[in-house]
């Protein structure tokens, strides 16, 4: 049972990487829809459990193994960090949309890493920004949908 | 106040573990020429595994009108033949728009002895990298040119898998590309994600440079055209030719990409 719950929950979590892959490559605009970052920080946020390490690991595993052309390994540490990161602030600070635009900052920062080494500020500055906040409400209207759900 | 301090690091342990196995991950990896990274895209069909059969769009439709065929058998025939032909309009569509495609390519390409194989975008990585459909099951390689349908280079494959390959275009972060000129100068091109950089390996160039093209010299299947610098100023510093050009276009689910292999 707990293995076919990894499994179920890895699968959700490779698909949802790959919708948000899927809507990117539609949106041609200055700004992306992170869904997958999104429900990362959703994990770290609102559900954080030592249960979801290996479905975060895994979904991980499958992105840089199909998706990804650096090394294995790097976009799952990458996932897991942002789900540690945000679960760190949440913790430490209180829950304000303040410390929400920070997480998502922080986050997105992360999740970026290597376009942001690779390319130089001009390339991912304006969309990164736009990008916080259109994910921050994405993130809040998604928070608030579950919170009344439940 | 230092028990729960204590409790806070400790919920992160497995995390911080697991970050650590990536982190080992990688570096087995990198040493291993990245035989680790493609252990599972070698055994598996991601793309083909994800296409509806024909026979579920053909049959499995129509039988589930069949269970009513009792009450009204024509209608039910109708359903079928309709269903029929809706799958024949798709494949009619998609013949058509090959014909377009390859018709396009026909009229700006000079090098007939090649085999020219149509691929399409499947999706846009996290690295702007672009997916296309199309790998070993084609005898693409690593290296392979991608032309679009005027015949000029937008790229060249950076890995390629079982049945889908990742193209370095003009704003991949990877892109790095040369050419030569009409006087058979040496160009070296590098992007910046916004702009391609042009710049000459020899301080041999005088006069102003215009098309830029491939070269088997390079390891590229023919000379196609890669861009025209003509428009673009150019500056020349102690003789080496530099040209910045901004990338305008990007790709999209319609555009039409072609992969020329000798036959």
């Amino acid at each position: 049972m707990k293995i076919l719950r990894v499994i179920l929950i890895s699968s959700f979590l490779f698909i949802l990487c790959l919708v948000e892959n899927y809507i990117n490559t539609f949106i041609s605009l200055e700004f992306g829809v992170y869904i997958f970052l999104i429900s990362l920080i959703y994990i770290g946020t609102e559900i954080f459990n030592q249960n979801l390490v290996l479905p975060i690991f895994l979904s991980g595993i499958l992105y840089d193994s199909f998706f990804s052309t650096y090394y294995l390994g790097l976009y799952t540490a990458i996932f897991l960090v942002v789900v540690v990161l945000s679960n760190f602030l949440i913790s430490r600070y209180s829950r304000t949309n303040v410390i929400y635009i920070i997480t998502i900052s922080l986050c997105l920062l992360i999740y970026k890493i290597p376009i942001i080494v690779e390319f130089n500020i001009n390339y991912w500055l304006a969309s990164y920004f736009t990008s916080i906040f259109v994910n921050l409400f994405i993130f809040l209207s998604v928070k608030r949908v579950l919170k009344i759900n439940v | 106040m230092q028990s729960s301090q204590v409790d806070g690091i400790r919920k992160y342990i497995v995390y911080f573990l697991f970050i650590f196995l990536s982190g080992l991950l990688s570096v087995v990896d990198y040493f291993s020429n990245k035989t680790l990274s493609s252990f599972i895209p070698d055994r598996v069909n991601l793309i083909s595994n994800f296409q509806i059969s024909d026979r579920l769009l053909q049959n499995e439709f129509s039988n589930l009108f069949s269970s009513r065929a009792d009450l009204v058998a024509e209608n039910i025939r109708l359903k079928e033949e309709l269903t029929n032909l809706r799958v024949l309009y798709v494949e009619n569509q998609e013949l058509q728009n090959n014909i377009d495609f390859y018709n396009d390519l026909v009229n700006n390409i000079s090098d007939f002895e090649l085999t020219y194989y149509a691929t399409s975008l499947i999706l846009k990585n996290s690295t702007d990298e672009y997916l296309i459909s199309g790998g070993r099951n084609y005898n693409f390689e690593p290296g392979d040119l991608v032309i679009n349908e005027t015949g000029y280079v937008v790229g060249y494959l950076g890995e390629v898998f079982n049945d889908y390959s990742i193209l370095e275009s003009f704003n991949s972060t990877n892109f790095n590309f040369r050419a030569l000129d009409q006087n058979n100068n040496v160009f070296e091109v590098n992007s910046n994600g916004k702009e391609l950089i042009f710049s000459s390996l020899e301080s041999t160039v005088s006069s102003k440079v215009s098309i830029l093209y491939s070269d088997i010299t390079f390891g590229h299947i023919s000379k196609f055209p890669l861009i025209d610098l003509e428009p673009y100023e150019q500056t020349k510093l102690n003789n080496k030719f530099t040209v910045t050009v901004p990338i305008n276009e990007m790709l999209t689910f319609q555009s039409k990409l072609f992969i020329p292999k000798s036959k």
